[in-house]
């Protein structure tokens, strides 16, 4: 073997293999021209060849192509293709991030699926990107073939998704437009009348309030959009609202497209919607804002907003007190103080034993209030626990003017067992008094509203007395009042607590 | 330990460290890696650079043809000078190459009590260390030096230099005689708790300044980087060598707990096994859950079905092929035991 | 039934037949001849004659594993180490330079039977355990791909280094052959990535790292054993093999978990997975070295294929699965154990017929210069390229050669080439490739 040439020094004569130099004495070797020249061929090729395809590469435009045309064995072939959006965009999540999110687009010749994962999915999300039906979009991608010439492209570059959108206020009279199913025109919120019950509208609207149905509630959810001061209801279920991709976007500010059907209850227009996919997230400067404030060390969040938080979150609250209650210290009952809400009223709850509040820092009814709370719950009703006085600040002290001038009445067909052990507000008319003919009883009111539901108003003799005689309910009478909800023999009804918590309307 | 059971222990801690195995799924960071990096770090420091950059008194070449008087000799005279001039001496004695895979071997042995350095030339071997047959002088070649002082060495009285780069030693004069250190160029500062908590503190500033924030995720960084380094310090720790804990602080290699050697295959394969069963329970634990995916691992299943059993099948294997080349052994035991070190 | 059970069957033994010209020619890789026959198929199954999964798939699946276990013939036969241009030889070589070729093909040949006993004995467990792992590695695998880069770079061991008047001459020294490993990955990686960003050919791409793989790692192999100036020595035939069952069984663990390893994580090749195990089980004795490449070559191209039939994994891994799935996706346990009925059937055919290849081999390289085939090789490599990817490809295969010659002159280690998808798709799975794509001017 070592009669090779090359692998020998000519001087020292040890074995130098490889070597051009040998390192025992340094000697220059004389290799095989084939070898020597192998190396610098080698790098030349490599460097400057890979210069020559970089350049190639920069120069050549990603070929579009039409999707019939796609074949298996263009799989992993890297085009652009151009069509329209036949679905709106949805985005899916994993745990609280978006993972990924799917379009699906059609030219003359085919359908095709195009997806975008993790950070490009989120990328798009973040920057708002949507798609309705009809949006032409081009876009470039890695394509994938499956079995069945199942043709999907993986959006690899938020760039390079284009999307022009549709404009539903012009006729659509191009050839591609006329082949997608897009009759729907998108109407004002005040055009929809009584008229329209049963039909399918498209409209756009800015959402002004959102509410989730309690815990364990058999109501919709409920969404208030606005449009030009109009107002209407969006009203969906447990089973559409899960399946809505951006969950946390259902807040006030986010621009939507809905497509839902009219609908009327209690002689009011709202519209329900029934599929997941026919509400999209438009413009949603208000929700990249709120994003960007959950960000932020101190995000100070209303009365309403508090109540959404799920249970164990650390939240700062604002808001105006609309009802004290310190049992006093003998109690062994929390203290607490009541937020209105669209669902009902929350209390913030602390012990006197751990908060200690100064007699200026009671809040009165109509005082504005800020808090530092942990979002809980009690009997399944949510409630704000307030463990530190440091994490409580009284922002203004309530004056009588400064009461909700409105209070929201809850419809009596809406009185779920979810409520039970929350004060409600209500208002009917008194039609049935039973006077209590003994201590251990109490006594009962019945109320009916408009549409002829009832509930049963108890009051114990001992708050009964307290109200003068003058001003208690008798039939006929129409009343406000406030009360907590109770159960008794698998009915519900209404303890008043208070002999003012009947307001004569 | 070999350097993949280090990178590797090193990364199963850096899953563990409370809450990076979800920060690098949640935010597509590379922070495990990281563990892994610093876990083979202090071999890589050592192997591709502080070995090269050692100052040597002596690179001495046998040459083809070696004469083990002279490289008796000339152990000696570098132990002789130590011990005159009170200095430390480095020594590095290459291997003989004489084929693209073949090496003539010879061994070193340090006679303490005789004070003489013995030369022993051997056989050709090939990269696998297998003999060459009928390689093997047909008589001992022997050759003997003697030394003018007391030494000792710690790591092994024989050394066998045969395959790729040869051994170094480092003769530090101590309490009247010369302390012989294997290898001095390895496990020193590279090798260091000090140098780990160093790295940890410097990777936590970067990723402070890039995030502009002091706290997190340095810290998380910091703790992934420190205890990655400190995971190759600490496992190397079982073996022979030992390493300079606490450099600067320290200016020798403490000794190893001599549990182990860096080959042994059994503490090797043993600590990549856990440390990958480790690894996906971490990445189980961080697992985003979505409705219709979910997963669900009993933990003790885990536990019996990936770690127990499987290591208890893996010991008694151990044990008896232990034990059967132990009955070997007692046929064909050598007279002194062989060192060396691996990356 | 029993004419689909013929007809699998069949299927299984013509696939391993064909196997028998492609692993027995020097870089003839088996998923380069595959796309010939998915080529073929697509064009068939359009034909009135119609397409047949329970045809393709068990031919496919013969293919495989036949060459993973009969591609040992030219690896050990016709990779005579040139001493002159080679640092490190490897074991097989050394094996052939003492004329025990026929021995390594036998100890190769029983880590391949006992990597296809060890994929058979995991088959009932895969169902179950596939899906739940494919699941929890799923979003770390970014980070683990990243993982196995940095191990491959940062294990290269320095080769020189130990000759030099001065610490920085014996420093430099070192570093070329490390500086060489970096700059093949970085390189390989560039090209990765303008592969993938923009492929040679659109109306082809599913090829299209075909020719790129040709050039890392075919030519540079074939240009190797044409220019070297070693000859064959006389080969003998053993009785017996030089092992026991403590090495067999090391080897075969090892290649084991090398090759699932490898065949599980997708870009991750039989040769990482092999290298990774290798260090694992902390391997030192040749045998079982050579026991172990057999069992992790055999175990990441079969396993590969096979995940790819495991039901509710949806795990798509190796150049074959990904090429088929356009035609056929496996739904049912029946797929399943029909495509481990074909490994079992065509592993044992391969291992009677791997005795024999040897022996002809051997017999033909002294009768003929074995160059010969190895040029033969170069031109077939040459025509697959220009048949599929036309001048492209050849551009592309040409500078892909010119980057996998620079581990074999520079010293190296070839697994390097493995920048070429790894990069590209480390990075574009943790979301940075579409940056670096944008920097590079490619989007």
């Amino acid at each position: 073997m070592k009669t090779n040439k090359g692998i020998s020094c000519p001087s020292c004569g040890r074995f130098v293999g490889a070597h051009d130099r040998c390192p025992y004495c340094g000697t220059g070797l004389q290799k095989r021209v084939s070898l020597k020249s192998l190396r610098y061929i080698s790098l030349i090729v490599a460097i400057v060849g890979l210069v020559c395809l970089q350049l190639m590469a920069m120069s050549r435009e990603t070929p579009a192509k039409e999707i019939s045309s796609i074949t298996p064995a263009m799989n992993f072939a890297y085009i652009k293709v151009k069509g329209i959006a036949t679905r709106p965009m949805k985005y899916y999540r994993t745990g609280d991030k978006v993972s990924s999110c799917y379009i699906y687009l059609k030219d003359k010749t085919g359908i095709m699926r195009v997806t975008a994962f993790r950070q490009v999915a989120e990328k798009l999300y973040n920057k708002d990107i949507y798609i309705v039906a009809g949006d032409e979009v081009e876009v470039s991608g890695k394509i994938r073939v499956v079995e069945g010439d199942k043709i999907s492209m993986t959006l690899e570059v938020p760039d390079h998704l284009k999307i022009k959108h549709k404009d539903y206020g012009k006729p659509q009279n191009t050839a591609a437009k006329s082949k997608v199913n897009h009759k729907k025109q998108i109407i004002k919120l005040s055009d929809i009348s009584a008229n329209d019950v049963g039909n399918n509208v498209l409209v756009e609207a800015i959402i002004s309030e959102f509410s989730k149905p309690r815990e364990g509630s058999k109501a919709p959810y409920r969404l208030i959009i606005e449009q030009e001061g109009t107002k209407l209801p969006v009203i969906f279920w447990q089973n559409t609202f899960s399946r809505i991709a951006m969950p946390e976007k259902l807040v006030s500010g986010s621009k939507v497209q809905v497509e839902a059907t009219v609908g009327q209850y209690r002689d009011k227009i709202q519209l329900r919607l029934k599929r997941s996919n026919n509400l999209i997230f438009l413009k949603a400067e208000a929700v990249a804002a709120k994003v960007k404030n959950k960000k932020s060390k101190k995000q100070i969040l209303t009365p309403q907003e508090a109540f959404e938080q799920p249970k164990g979150s650390r939240i700062t609250v604002r808001g105006k007190v609309v009802d004290v209650f310190f049992p006093g210290e003998n109690s062994r009952a929390p203290n607490k103080i009541y937020f209105e809400t669209d669902d009902g009223r929350i209390p913030v709850v602390f012990w006197p034993s751990r908060v200690v509040l100064s007699q200026e820092q009671i809040p009165s009814v109509g005082a504005e209030i800020e808090v530092n709370v942990t979002v809980s719950a009690y009997k399944e009703n949510k409630q704000l626990k307030l463990s530190r006085a440091s994490n409580y600040k009284l922002i203004s002290a309530g004056r009588e003017a400064d009461k909700p001038e409105k209070s929201k009445f809850m419809p009596l067909d809406e009185l779920w067992d979810a409520q039970v052990g929350s004060f409600v507000k209500l208002k009917g008319q008194t039609v049935k008094v039973y006077e209590s003919q003994k201590e251990t009883a109490p006594f009962k009111i019945i109320v009916a509203d408009n549409e002829s539901n009832t509930v049963t108003v108890v009051a114990w003799p001992d708050v009964w007395n307290s109200i003068p005689e003058s001003k208690r309910p008798k039939v006929g009478d129409k009343i406000s009042l406030k009360g907590k909800v109770k159960k008794y023999k698998q009915r519900k009804q209404i303890q008043l607590k208070r002999a003012e918590d009947i307001i004569w309307n | 330990m070999k350097g993949f059971t280090h990178f590797i222990s090193a990364t199963a801690i850096a899953t563990c460290i409370p809450g990076a195995a979800e920060y690098a799924v949640n935010n597509t960071s590379y922070i495990i890696v990281l563990g892994g990096v610093f876990g083979i770090l202090p071999d890589t420091l050592d192997f591709k650079l502080n070995r090269f950059t050692h100052k040597y008194d002596e690179l001495y070449d046998p040459g083809e043809n070696p004469d083990p008087n002279d490289i008796a000799a000339v152990v000696a005279k570098w132990l002789d000078v130590a011990y005159a001039e009170k200095r430390s001496v480095f020594l590095h004695l290459h291997t003989i190459k004489v084929g693209a895979d073949l090496w003539r071997e010879y061994l070193v042995r340090f006679k303490e009590d005789s004070r003489e350095i013995e030369v022993e030339i051997g056989g050709i071997v090939n990269t696998g260390k297998v003999p060459v047959p009928n390689s093997a002088p047909e008589v001992r070649i022997i050759g003997r030096a003697k030394v003018s002082c007391d030494f000792k060495q710690n790591y092994s009285t024989v050394t066998t230099v045969n395959i790729f780069s040869g051994p170094s030693f480092g003769f530090v004069p101590k309490n009247n005689a010369i302390d012989i250190q294997f290898i001095p160029w390895h496990r020193g500062w590279s090798h260091s708790l000090t140098f780990g908590a160093l790295c940890g503190i410097v990777v936590w500033v970067i990723v402070a300044l890039c995030t502009k924030n002091w706290l997190y995720p340095g810290w998380m960084f910091a703790a992934v980087v420190t205890f990655g380094l400190w995971t190759h310090v600490l496992e190397d720790q079982l073996g022979h060598l030992g390493s300079n804990l606490f450099y600067p602080f320290t200016k020798e290699r403490s000794e190893g707990f001599h549990l182990m050697h860096a080959n042994d295959a059994i503490p090797n394969f043993l600590t990549v096994w856990l440390s990958v069963a480790a690894i996906f329970w971490n990445m189980y634990r961080v697992l985003p859950q979505s409705d219709n995916t979910q997963i669900h691992i009993n933990g003790l299943r885990y536990l019996l079905y990936v770690v127990i059993i499987p290591v208890g099948l893996l010991l008694i294997g151990a044990f008896i092929a232990k034990k059967k080349s132990s009955d070997q052994e007692e046929i064909h035991r050598p007279e002194e035991q062989e060192e060396e070190v691996a990356m | 039934m029993p004419f689909l059970m013929l007809k699998v069957f069949l299927s299984t033994v013509a696939g391993t037949l064909v196997s028998i010209v492609i692993g027995c020619l020097p870089a003839m890789h088996v998923y380069n001849v595959a796309t010939l026959f998915i080529v073929f198929y697509a064009a068939v199954s359009k034909s009135v004659l119609g397409s047949d999964p329970y045809v393709m798939m068990p031919f496919m699946m013969g293919l495989v594993v036949g060459w993973a276990i009969l591609n040992t013939v030219p690896t050990v036969f016709l990779g005579a180490p040139d001493e002159s241009s080679m640092l490190m030889v490897f074991p097989t070589q050394k094996y052939l330079m003492q004329g025990r070729g026929y021995e390594a093909t036998a100890l190769t040949a029983v880590g391949a039977l006992g990597g296809v006993i060890c994929l058979l004995a995991a088959s009932p467990f895969l169902p179950k355990i596939m899906p739940i792992a494919r699941r929890v590695v799923g979003p770390n695998i970014f980070w683990i791909l990243m993982l196995i880069i940095v191990y491959m770079v940062m294990s290269e061991f320095p080769k020189g280094g130990d000759h030099g008047d001065t610490r920085l001459a014996r420093l430099l020294d070192a570093w070329k052959s490390l500086s060489a490993g970096i700059l093949t990955l970085l390189l390989s990686g560039w090209l990765g990535f303008i592969l993938i960003r923009k492929p040679i050919t659109t109306e082809y791409a599913f090829s299209n790292i075909m020719p790129a793989f040709i050039g890392l790692f075919g030519v540079p192999w074939v240009i190797q054993n044409i220019i070297s100036g070693t000859e064959v020595p006389k080969q003998y035939f053993p009785k017996s093999i030089d092992c026991n069952g403590f090495i067999i069984f090391r080897g075969v663990s090892a290649g084991f978990l090398g090759g699932f390893f490898a065949a599980f994580f997708p870009i991750v090749t039989g040769g990482i997975g092999g290298l990774l195990a290798g260090h694992a089980t902390a391997q030192s004795d040749e045998r079982s070295f050579i026991i172990s490449q057999g069992t992790s070559k055999l175990v990441y191209y079969v396993g590969a294929f096979m995940l790819f039939f495991v039901p509710m994994a949806h795990i798509t891994r190796g150049g074959l699965a990904n090429m088929l799935q356009t035609m056929f996706v496996p739904r049912t346990m029946a797929d399943y154990y029909m495509v481990i009925g074909a490994v079992a059937i065509s592993g044992a055919l391969a291992f009677v017929l791997l005795g024999v290849m040897s022996r002809a081999t051997i017999w033909l390289i002294t009768k003929i210069d074995y160059r010969y085939a190895s040029i033969a090789a170069l031109l077939f490599m040459v025509g697959i390229v220009f048949g599929i990817t036309r001048f492209q490809g050849l551009l592309l295969m040409t500078v892909a050669t010119g980057i996998g010659m620079i581990p074999i002159v520079l010293h190296s280690r070839r697994s390097n080439c493995m920048g070429v998808l790894l990069i590209p798709v480390a990075l574009d799975m943790a979301g940075y490739g579409p940056a670096i794509a944008k920097f590079m001017g490619l989007i």
